[in-house]
């Protein structure tokens, strides 16, 4: 088992070198550098002198060919240092870990809504199979399933923002908090956070959702086909213990695969969804990044996914032998 | 005494897209204490289907239409699903065909076999862990105090058999229904398994249904037998009935078309040379065939006899010439005649990967340095245990797997040594047919494409039209009619598409062909069709033959000459008769007492000792 | 209740027939067909992007502002046939100075001309003027543009009719999918197939590019490569689209060659001395294509997803491409003005819907499980 880890570990860090050297030339390919769209942004009355523009390319390391630059980044990273951020002043590491708890807040807790009722509702589903309201609850999954996001989410923001204006059941916009966020109490605190998060959270939640309990189902449909499930009826098992004890130990195995999978985007949040509740995660944090050409900051970003889909494909691989007992690594 | 299971008039029915499909059919029998029932026939003869009709475990295409099945009085038909649940397991258990994938792959054996404990009988944890490990010890697992943590894929086929019985038997149920339970398992871990059956029903007095195609299992376990035929019973009555003096045409031919170790017939006869079945209805009706002298003499004379290695070399193998003691008709290959086939220290190995840098550590021996030669028109049969490696050596005389070390000259070529196209010609001297008849045919290919593709590959042929008209008539040759060109695979049954197989394996011509368990996935009755029609082919068209096997005594009724394979070795090599006659090694002789026998002495002597036991 | 193993009675041997007949069989895809078409909402959905497709190829002639056959100074001309591409539309109107007001230019520069006109007068790229069209006022603007009787959906805030655009937009959606998938399709199956057939070291160096590229959040690598394009057309998205999601597809397609390549029936060809390219293809490949049409059908609903996300992130086609996405782009920043969230968010999820059922209905089709044994 260690042999392997160590070999899968090594194969992901040179992984890792490719992944960032083919992004960092990527990157640096892309037109416009940070300093020519900063002064597109500028207001125009302001003049930047072109020695200036000079002084700043150099220290922000654009007169060096991107292979270079790309040399020196990966020196800085070998000592644990990810740079500057060209935009906000402040290290790559420092905003980033920013970002984390508002990202995490929305991911966690739709992963956690997720799994909670995907499993009932798979087992449910399963156990019903072919009856009238298994046969709802797949269309309904199914059409949840295949909703754009950021389309429910636009649509629940006319619901909520402007259909509900003015009632009780009213939500923010934008944000994740409120203007006077500061000045509220313990309890005010929580709601104001609890009111701008329920919409982003359902928009995240509800396709995860469909999605993982289709892939119960489906696991489940599949598993209660086998021959282990007829030796435990002969033995007299009851229909509710043979799905619950037998067939579903079965279907956690390709489950886990899916948690490993799941470990990126638990962090990466999401690009669209942030930008649309206006929500200060990384998805948001990328984008702005992107537009605004903050290289220190992409690469940051891009090497954390990636060290992240890494680790959560090893970790999905190591999970899988403790679910199932024919895996095993020697 | 009362019977314990009373099944009348049963009919189970399966409802498809293309209509009902009478799986059983009227079926009548009743079960004793102590007694056991062996239900036999061939694949769609409803066997099964009775079997889960009584524990009620059919699919929901399928339903119980009318009948009783009564267990101690109670109708299990008509039970509620609740009552039928604590019936199973306890009163009435089952034991599967594959224990492959019989156990739940997550669980600890000994968790599964307390599971049953523990549904239904009160009693503790550690009771129960016991009751497992003592019943373990019963079946003969080695170390159950450690086996039973382990888990099903930890085991052998025949451990994880012994595990489902133990499940089985853990609440000492009354009933027992055994479905094909050493189908999947060698011969030698069969006769364990059944030693351990005979026991339990004698220590326990338990009832069993033992459902197989073997007739040859059913006469070493049965005290009763039911032959079933496309879902009806066709002949009821004590094994030694059956065998002694069968009823019905079904039953005769049967117990005829079957390889015997002792047969003298050179061709087998065919369940169709006694019986004829005419649709009749929704249903059939047979019509009884009488065997005349004519046929039966064809039967035993038809062909030639034994083509034995030639005398100086049956001398080097141990194995000299002896006269009057070989069968009249056998003969040897002319001294100095070349051999079309040497195999010369063959060795495949396969590597074992280990550590951070997958470094080769070990290498598995699958065919480990052996020799033989086969000469022209011989048939040289290659038999042992699932893993001992004959498989390897067909595929690597072919090389569909590069051998390792050693060579095989085919007429002086080394085909080891060929380079591709080299190989490509020579692959339409030397064919191949499988076993699996499902898997060999490509399912998006229809006959015509099969059959024609290895001669546009070995230019045999002008053009399409010739080569459609070729293979039309190897189709009338394997028994075929040629309009089944444009059909694809799936509409075939097994027996067939292994026909379809052959027709394919000689589209080129070949003169060595190499039949790799070709019959060991089919029914007895359709197996003898087709090892008739290789040894026709053979006299017809002088072919050469390695026929590879798992079962003794249908290579014993193929070859000429015997390979006892075991761990990648010969074990032992000679006459085919000599080695069954006079078996040298001590692997042989298990191999021949573990197959079933059902000489009427033997089961005299059975049935005999088991009045005496029940008295 | 319904669980344990689905046992059905194997095949009695083939009826035996009139031997002079030459008998067919329904081959693979006429079955999985049948198959197919017993499920009805992926019928229903077939039949759905059928229509759509139909939809995409008319758009012209369904809303529009250019005629879709005139007769103009003694020659015909397909003036509609500049809403696929600028340059099929005949220079002698932009010489005329038509300025894309057709119906009064035509009258005015020749009195003899005529025309056939698409169904609904309005345009996907501006707003239709007053009197452009008889009895037809100015379109709204602002956000005064509800849904009406010449504005069947409604206007943008510029006054563009977004029935319209719609109509118009679905030529980029339906576009997109087959385009991208397309290339995600030739790029998997043929690395898949060549990883699992191979084996070793190529199957090691294809392993490590599937992860490769699955190591780049997919929206990232996209964002990326368009914006190294210094001017991206919807094919440059196509193609970006393509080059980032075949890794499925070619994981499917490699676990189909390494199952196949030890088939029997792969020996059997062996044997017989069938050389790698036909055993690759004439044996392993027609096999393996079955399973892998289930995720490129439902890769075309992601596309189409992802086509739809980037419009609407403001990094889709440029503007004169009109796209479903950039209608919901503008609707989010007029929340009030519902039918520019509405249709265009229906019209996505629809399709998408679609696209995937039709992608189960081809799963369960084509399952080998659920068919017989071997076919």
């Amino acid at each position: 088992m260690s042999s392997y880890i160590i070999r899968r570990i090594l194969l992901g860090l040179l992984t890792l070198l490719l992944i960032t050297f083919f992004v960092y030339g990527l990157l640096r390919l892309m037109p416009g550098d940070p300093l020519l769209v900063r002064l597109e942004m500028m207001d125009p009355g302001k003049h930047m002198l072109p020695e200036d523009i000079t002084r700043m390319r150099e220290m922000y390391g654009l007169n060096d060919p991107w292979y270079i630059s790309y040399f020196k980044w990966l020196g800085k990273l070998l000592h644990g240092d990810l740079g500057e951020s060209f935009t906000q002043h402040a290290a790559v590491a420092h905003v980033i870990r920013e970002r984390i708890g508002a990202t995490l807040l929305l991911t966690l807790s739709s992963l956690i809504i997720s799994y909670l009722l995907a499993i009932p509702l798979g087992l449910y589903a399963t156990a019903r199979n072919g009856r009238w309201d298994e046969r709802t609850i797949s269309v309904l999954l199914y059409m949840l399933y295949s909703l754009p996001s950021f389309v429910a989410a636009l649509a629940l923001q006319v619901l909520f923002a402007v259909q509900l204006h003015g009632t009780a059941f009213e939500l923010p916009l934008f944000g994740m908090t409120g203007d006077h966020f500061n000045q509220m109490s313990f309890g005010g605190k929580f709601l104001d956070l609890f009111k701008h998060a329920v919409l982003p959270v359902a928009c995240f939640t509800y396709g995860t959702l469909a999605y993982y309990s289709r892939f119960i189902l489906a696991n489940m449909q599949e598993v209660i086909r086998q021959d282990y499930i007829r030796t435990a009826r002969a033995k007299g098992v009851g229909y509710w213990r043979i799905l619950f004890h037998h067939a579903f130990r079965n279907t956690m195995i390709p489950l886990v695969t899916l948690i490993g999978l799941e470990l990126p985007a638990l962090l990466s949040g999401s690009i669209i969804l942030e930008q649309i509740f206006g929500w200060p995660g990384m998805g948001k944090l990328f984008f702005e990044s992107i537009r605004m050409r903050d290289y220190p900051t992409l690469m940051g970003l891009i090497l954390m996914f990636s060290v992240l889909t890494l680790v959560g494909q090893l970790l999905a691989d190591i999970c899988y032998a403790f679910v199932d007992p024919r895996v095993s690594y020697e | 005494m009362p019977p314990v299971l009373e099944v009348t008039d049963l009919r189970t029915y399966f409802h498809t897209d293309e209509g009902v499909i009478r799986a059983v059919d009227d079926l009548t029998f009743r079960l004793e204490p102590g007694r056991t029932l062996g239900i036999v026939g061939e694949s769609g003869s409803g066997k099964s289907v009775t079997s889960l009709s009584i524990m009620r475990l059919l699919s929901s295409n399928a339903k119980v239409e009318t009948g009783r099945i009564a267990f101690l009085g109670k109708d299990l038909v008509k039970l509620p699903e609740r009552e039928m649940q604590s019936i199973r397991g306890r009163d009435i258990s089952m034991i599967f065909q594959e224990p492959m994938t019989s156990l739940n792959p997550v669980f600890t054996v000994g968790a599964q076999i307390m599971e049953a404990i523990i549904l239904h009988q009160k009693v503790s944890k550690a009771e129960a862990r016991q009751k497992a490990i003592d019943l373990m010890r019963e079946v003969g697992i080695p170390k159950p105090e450690q086996r039973v943590d382990s888990y099903p894929h930890q085991m052998s086929g025949g451990q994880k058999q012994r595990v489902m019985i133990a499940m089985a038997l853990s609440c000492n149920p009354q009933v027992l229904i055994a479905d094909e339970p050493t189908t999947a398992l060698d011969v030698t871990i069969q006769a364990q398994i059944l030693e351990i059956l005979r026991k339990l029903r004698d220590n326990r007095g338990m009832a069993i249904i033992f459902i197989t195609h073997d007739l040859g299992v059913i006469a070493e376990i049965a005290d009763d037998v039911l032959v079933m035929y496309r879902g009806e019973e066709v002949e009821y009555a004590p094994v030694l009935e059956i065998f002694s003096n069968p009823k019905h045409p079904y039953t005769k031919g049967l117990l005829a078309c079957r390889p015997r170790l002792e047969s003298k017939y050179r061709r087998l006869p065919t369940v169709d040379d006694f019986m004829q079945t005419v649709k009749e209805g929704t249903g059939f009706r047979v019509i009884e065939k009488k065997m005349d002298a004519a046929r039966l003499h064809h039967l035993e004379t038809a062909g030639r006899g034994r083509l034995l290695h030639p005398k100086t070399e049956l001398a080097a193998i141990g194995h000299p010439w002896e006269e009057g003691y070989h069968a009249p008709d056998a003969k040897t290959v002319a001294e100095g005649t070349q051999p079309l086939l040497a195999v010369k220290n063959l060795e495949v190995h396969f590597p074992v990967r280990r550590g951070i840098l997958a470094r080769t550590v070990d290498h598995i021996r699958a065919v480990d340095n052996i020799s033989f030669n086969v000469y022209p028109g011989q048939t040289l049969g290659l038999v042992g245990e699932s893993g001992c490696g004959k498989t390897t050596t067909g595929r690597a005389i072919l090389r569909l797997i590069e051998p390792t070390g050693g060579q095989v000259l085919y007429r002086g070529t080394n085909v080891a040594a060929l380079s591709g196209s080299e190989l490509r010609a020579m692959r339409g001297k030397m064919q191949i047919v499988f076993q699996d008849p499902y898997g060999s045919l490509n399912p998006r290919m229809t006959i015509e494409a099969a059959i024609t593709e290895p001669m546009v590959i070995q230019g045999v042929g002008a053009n399409k039209n010739e080569r459609r008209d070729r293979a039309a008539s190897l189709l009338k040759e394997v028994g075929l009619t040629p309009n089944y060109l444009r059909r694809y695979p799936h509409e075939f049954s097994g027996g067939q598409r292994q026909r379809v197989c052959i027709a394919r394996a000689l589209a080129a011509g070949p003169e060595f062909i190499i039949c790799d368990e070709s019959v060991s996935s089919l029914d007895v009755s359709v197996q003898a069709q087709v090892l008739n029609l290789l040894k026709e082919l053979q006299d017809k068209r002088g072919l050469t033959y390695i026929f590879i096997s798992h079962a003794l005594s249908v290579v014993k009724f193929m070859a000429d000459m015997m390979a006892v394979m075991n761990n990648g070795k010969i074990v032992e090599f000679g006459p085919s008769e000599s080695i069954y006659k006079n078996p040298q090694e001590a692997y042989t002789r298990k191999l021949i007492n573990a197959t079933p026998k059902d000489d009427l002495e033997l089961i005299r002597k059975r049935v005999a000792e088991r009045a005496a036991v029940t008295k | 209740m319904s669980i344990g193993p689905n046992i059905t009675p194997p095949l009695a041997d083939a009826p035996a027939a009139d031997p002079q007949q030459l008998e067919t069989s329904r081959g693979f895809w006429a079955e999985t067909w049948l198959r197919f078409r017993r499920r009805k909402l992926a019928m229903v959905a077939l039949a759905y992007v059928l229509f759509m497709a139909c939809v995409a190829l008319f758009s012209p002639a369904i809303a529009g502002t250019k005629p879709i056959i005139c007769k103009y100074k003694g020659h015909i001309y397909f003036p509609a046939l500049g809403y696929f591409h600028r340059s099929w539309e005949n220079p002698i109107f932009v010489t005329d100075h038509f300025r894309n007001v057709y119906p009064a230019k035509l009258k005015e520069s020749d009195p003899e001309s005529w025309a056939l006109w698409p169904l609904v007068y309005q345009d996907p790229q501006r707003r239709v003027r007053a009197d452009e069209w008889p009895d037809h006022p100015a379109n709204p603007t602002r956000d005064k543009g509800h849904p009406n009787s010449l504005n069947l959906f409604g206007t943008t805030r510029a006054g563009v009719d977004v029935f319209a655009e719609m109509v118009h937009g679905t030529r980029t959606a339906m576009l997109v999918g087959f385009v991208s998938m397309g290339i995600a399709g030739a790029i998997g199956i043929t690395l898949g197939a060549f990883a699992g057939y191979l084996g070793g070291w190529a199957d090691m160096l294809l392993s490590r590019l599937i992860e490769f590229v699955m190591c780049i959040p997919p929206l990232v690598l996209i964002l990326a490569l368009i914006a190294v394009l210094p001017h991206p057309t919807i094919w440059h998205l196509m193609a970006v689209l393509g080059l980032t999601s075949w890794t499925g597809i070619a994981r499917l397609m490699r676990g189909e060659f390494i199952r196949l390549r030890e088939a029997d029936f792969v020996t059997a060809a062996r044997a017989v001395g069938v050389g790698w390219f036909g055993i690759m293809f004439r044996h392993i490949f027609r096999n393996g294509l079955a399973p892998v049409l289930v995720p490129i059908t439902f890769g075309i609903a992601s596309a189409i997803l992802i086509e739809s996300a980037l419009s609407f992130l403001g990094f889709g086609a440029p503007p004169p491409n009109p796209s479903w996405g950039a209608l919901l782009e503008a609707g989010r920043d007029n929340l009030q003005m519902w039918w520019l969230i509405a249709f265009p968010g229906l019209a996505i999820f629809f399709t998408v819907l679609a696209y995937n059922l039709i992608g189960e209905g081809l799963q369960e089709a084509t399952d080998p499980r659920l068919r017989q044994p071997g076919n």
